[in-house]
């Protein structure tokens, strides 16, 4: 039996924490946003790379028109092209400028920290899949210009599936998300990209899958334990589901079917349960949902029985006293 | 009407635009008029790539976008206007100021035969992002996604106890302020979330988040970063009042000592109260990595420790993971990974008590010309629940091949094979997916483009299903902006154990496309 006391009302520590840091960083002093070394310049760029311009012309990395009277603060080649006037003023192949894109994933994010530290930045130098495994921004954005959204090289899923081919096959299978379909797209539940948690999965500690499936969250009065990690870290969800594709209906791991169910018995093995004489024959092949309806989580039963049953007194009264 | 209305809309933009002489920037588009033809026999519930087919004359696509000004982009997409499977993106952005987006979509899934039996979703989606200064950001976003239609029972013949219909809606909405000064950043953000279902009020649910994060780099040493997250929530049942809070802290510190070596120290707290379980569930987790990076490539290894701790049971888990790639320039990459993880029930108190799972996987890929890609790759997982006598193996083998050269076309191949064990007390369940992909894209043909491909999926020993998807489509251009676009598909699905589970669909789509381009000079 679940041990019962009080829930204290508590203040959210976390938060408080947070609050008070981010006003400390508006205090702090701040660095000046300058090119690595280089003095801040375009104009003498698109000397000899011209038609650079006129690629990120429709991109937030714009330079300024000879009109503009923002110069100051819009972007200018050096800001991402670190390197010094020998590159231009000397012997350019001697003193190349540095090429974000071919960085390693660690450096390339510091320089484009320097603009973009939203929580997708902050991420790659948490615990992020992609930083670990050395692949960079322009692995994904095409940073002077691209017709599809945040510059991306190409639109989701082509974008994922050219690193993540063997994720393409599961969704042919029969039942799965509407990947393919441009329906769902793969950062709408990996999340990853704005979050650190382990698999990924998970908004602020709240299960991802909730986003769209809310009739599913908690809480119920009598939760399954299987969901009840409130996110899929500890499989939660992925216990019985697989999201990308399954052969079977409701994207289900493991069949739901007759005579032994092992979606539900890979966890649960209950005595009486498979040859039930006072049930008879009737008990052959019967779903375990025909009585543990709502398995998500109920407000009737905490064996998850349908309200049907105790209407016919099957337990509560009857033979099934709980 | 709404069709009509939308037309109109678009009609008159292009209008404005094209006939005005007075506006700086430009315009380009692509209107797509056609049709779609299905001839299907079967149960069209088995494959979900028609789910969203319907036949009959289309206004495939209205695809508008530019530049005004020129520094106000916009971007209109409408697809399928006058069907049930319309869908639409409006976006509007100043660089680096401001950026509108909104979004429509319509889909339904089908559950019988007849395509009787069915439930419609539509998402509408809208946002907003402004660059207030250049150390400010402020963004907002409303979703609302409902579905309404028939609910079916499962497994397919039982009485479902949940209702035969779905008339249920999700609204959620986030508000973000994000600062940044030189290597300093940080937000604070809320999000709200609303569930109403019509046909049962029980359902109903609500909640609320409000989240902060900070990145800054060490006061007394600028190569140590710090980097804090902290959330807290509410969820709750409205109807019975129930409700659990949820508190979340992490912590990353990032020392980056040389640009080879970098070592990571995270940590997460976590506190979940459960009202309706009376129960404070306490998760803390612990992780130390290092990653050595070399011309040629990296090696990482890493430790993690967590417990948990839900006032009736108590269990901790270990992890591990260590991983190397190598590559050398474009010709050859390969990369090694290994992560294993244990937990142990404390008390022995859980279902499922001890945990063992692991992960390895390699990929190896070759360019022995510039225009020839091959590569192989391997994983194998591995979970054991030695308590309750349950063992799963998952492996994946495949190789894949792609051939490009620029004004020839391309050719891309992969094949997979997946293997799928369970063993339980109960039962055994064992599958074998044989997955083939093909691709030909032919850009030889003056005036003319060709594509095909083929996907072909056998799920064998204890399911037995075959599964096929072609396609062979071409772009003919006629004159100046028009082109001539046909499509064909077929699908096939065939379950040789249950009965009355196959399919066969022939989709044919034609499009008559109008390209357009102007520019225009500011007078």
């Amino acid at each position: 039996m679940p041990v019962s006391h009080e829930i204290p009302r508590r203040s959210p520590p976390p938060l408080l924490t947070a609050c008070v840091l981010v006003v400390a960083v508006l205090a702090a002093p701040g660095r000046a946003f300058s090119a690595q070394g280089a003095p801040r310049t375009s104009e003498v760029c698109l000397d000899c790379h011209d038609g650079q311009a006129s690629s990120l012309a429709a991109t937030a990395h714009r330079l300024p028109d000879a009109a503009s009277d923002d110069a100051a603060a819009r972007m200018a080649c050096t800001d991402c092209h670190a390197g010094d006037r020998r590159h231009w003023e000397d012997d350019p192949k001697a003193n190349p400028m540095i090429n974000p894109s071919r960085a390693g994933a660690a450096d390339e994010a510091r320089i484009c920290s320097g603009c973009h530290q939203n929580a997708h930045q902050q991420n790659m130098l948490e615990r992020n899949a992609h930083s670990a495994s050395d692949v960079n921004c322009s692995a994904c954005h095409s940073v002077h210009g691209s017709k599809h959204p945040a510059l991306l090289r190409e639109a989701e899923p082509r974008l994922c599936f050219g690193c993540h081919g063997n994720i393409e096959g599961q969704f042919a299978r029969p039942y799965r998300h509407p990947v393919n379909d441009g329906i769902v797209k793969c950062s709408e539940c990996h999340t990853g990209l704005a979050e650190t948690r382990r698999g990924a999965l998970s908004l602020d500690g709240t299960n991802v899958c909730m986003k769209c499936h809310a009739e599913f969250q908690g809480p119920f009065r009598y939760e399954h334990p299987a969901t009840l990690d409130y996110s899929t870290e500890g499989t939660g969800c992925l216990s019985c589901h697989d999201p990308h594709g399954s052969a079977l209906p409701r994207m289900l791991r493991l069949p739901f079917e007759g005579p032994n169910f092992p979606l539900c018995t890979q966890c649960h093995s209950v005595p009486r349960h498979e040859s039930n004489t006072m049930h008879g024959t009737r008990w052959s092949g019967m779903p375990c949902n025909a009585c543990h309806t709502d398995i998500h989580g109920s407000n009737v039963s905490h064996f998850f029985l349908s309200e049907s049953l105790e209407s016919r007194s099957c337990f509560n009264a009857g033979c099934h006293k709980f | 009407m709404r069709t009509g209305s939308l037309a109109a809309l678009v009609v008159t933009l292009v209008g404005t635009f094209a006939v005005s002489a007075s506006w700086a920037g430009m315009l380009e588009g692509t209107v797509r008029l056609g049709g779609i033809f299905v001839d299907e026999e079967g149960a069209p519930s088995t494959v979900q790539e028609t789910y969203n087919l319907y036949d009959g004359f289309s206004v495939s696509q209205i695809h508008l976008g530019g530049l005004v000004d020129p520094r106000n982009y916009f971007l209109i997409d409408l697809r399928d206007l006058n069907l049930d499977s319309r869908q639409g993106e409006l976006v509007y952005r100043r660089p680096g100021v401001l950026k509108l987006t909104a979004g429509y979509d319509r889909h339904r899934q089908v559950f019988s035969p007849d395509r009787g039996v069915d439930a419609r979703r539509e998402d509408w989606k809208a946002g907003a992002e402004v660059t207030a200064a250049r150390w400010l950001n402020l963004s907002g976003s409303f979703n609302q996604l409902g579905r309404v239609g028939d609910r079916l029972a499962y497994p397919a013949g039982s009485v479902s106890l949940l209702g035969s219909e779905y008339d249920n809606s999700l609204k959620t909405g986030e508000v973000t302020a994000e600062v940044r000064r030189g290597r300093h950043g940080g937000a604070i953000s809320y999000r709200t979330s609303l569930y109403t279902d019509e046909l049962n009020a029980t359902s109903d649910r609500t909640g609320q988040v409000v989240s902060a994060r900070l990145y800054t780099p060490c006061k007394f040493y600028d190569k140590w970063t710090h980097l804090l997250r902290g959330a807290y929530g509410v969820h709750k049942a409205t109807d019975g009042g129930l409700d659990y809070k949820l508190a979340d802290f992490q912590y990353t510190g990032v020392i980056q000592t040389t640009p080879a070596l970098q070592l990571k120290y995270g940590f997460n707290g976590r506190r979940v109260d459960d009202e309706s379980t009376r129960l404070k569930t306490d998760r803390f987790c612990n992780d130390l990595d290092a990653t050595y990076t070399y011309p040629n490539g990296h090696v990482s290894a890493g430790y993690g420790y967590e417990t948990n701790d839900d006032d009736r049971s108590l269990t901790s888990a270990q992890s591990w993971r260590t991983g190397t790639s190598y590559h050398r320039g474009k010709i050859l990459s390969a990369k090694v990974d290994y992560a294993g993880r244990v937990k142990k029930d404390q008390e022995e108190l859980t279902l499922l008590k001890d945990v063992e799972a692991s992960r390895v996987s390699a990929r190896l890929q070759v360019r022995p010309v510039a225009d020839l890609v091959l590569g192989a790759g391997y994983v194998k997982r591995t979970r054991d629940l030695p308590d309750i006598g349950v063992q799963t193996d998952g492996d994946i083998v495949n190789a894949f091949g792609r051939w490009s050269r620029s004004g020839w076309g391309a050719l891309s191949g992969d094949y997979s094979v997946t293997t799928d064990s369970y063993t339980g007390r109960a039962g055994d369940f064992d599958t074998r997916t044989l997955l083939a992909t093909g691709r030909a894209d032919v850009e030889r043909i003056r005036n003319l483009r060709l594509s095909g491909g083929v996907t072909w999926l056998d799920i064998g020993r204890d399911l037995d299903i075959e599964k096929s998807l072609v396609f062979v489509e071409g772009a003919y251009s006629l004159f100046a902006g028009y082109r001539l676009e046909a499509k064909y598909n077929a699908y096939n699905y065939d379950d040789y154990i249950l009965l009355n589970r196959y399919y066969t669909a022939n989709v044919v789509q034609i499009n008559v496309a109008y390209d357009f381009h102007t520019k225009g000079e500011t007078k």
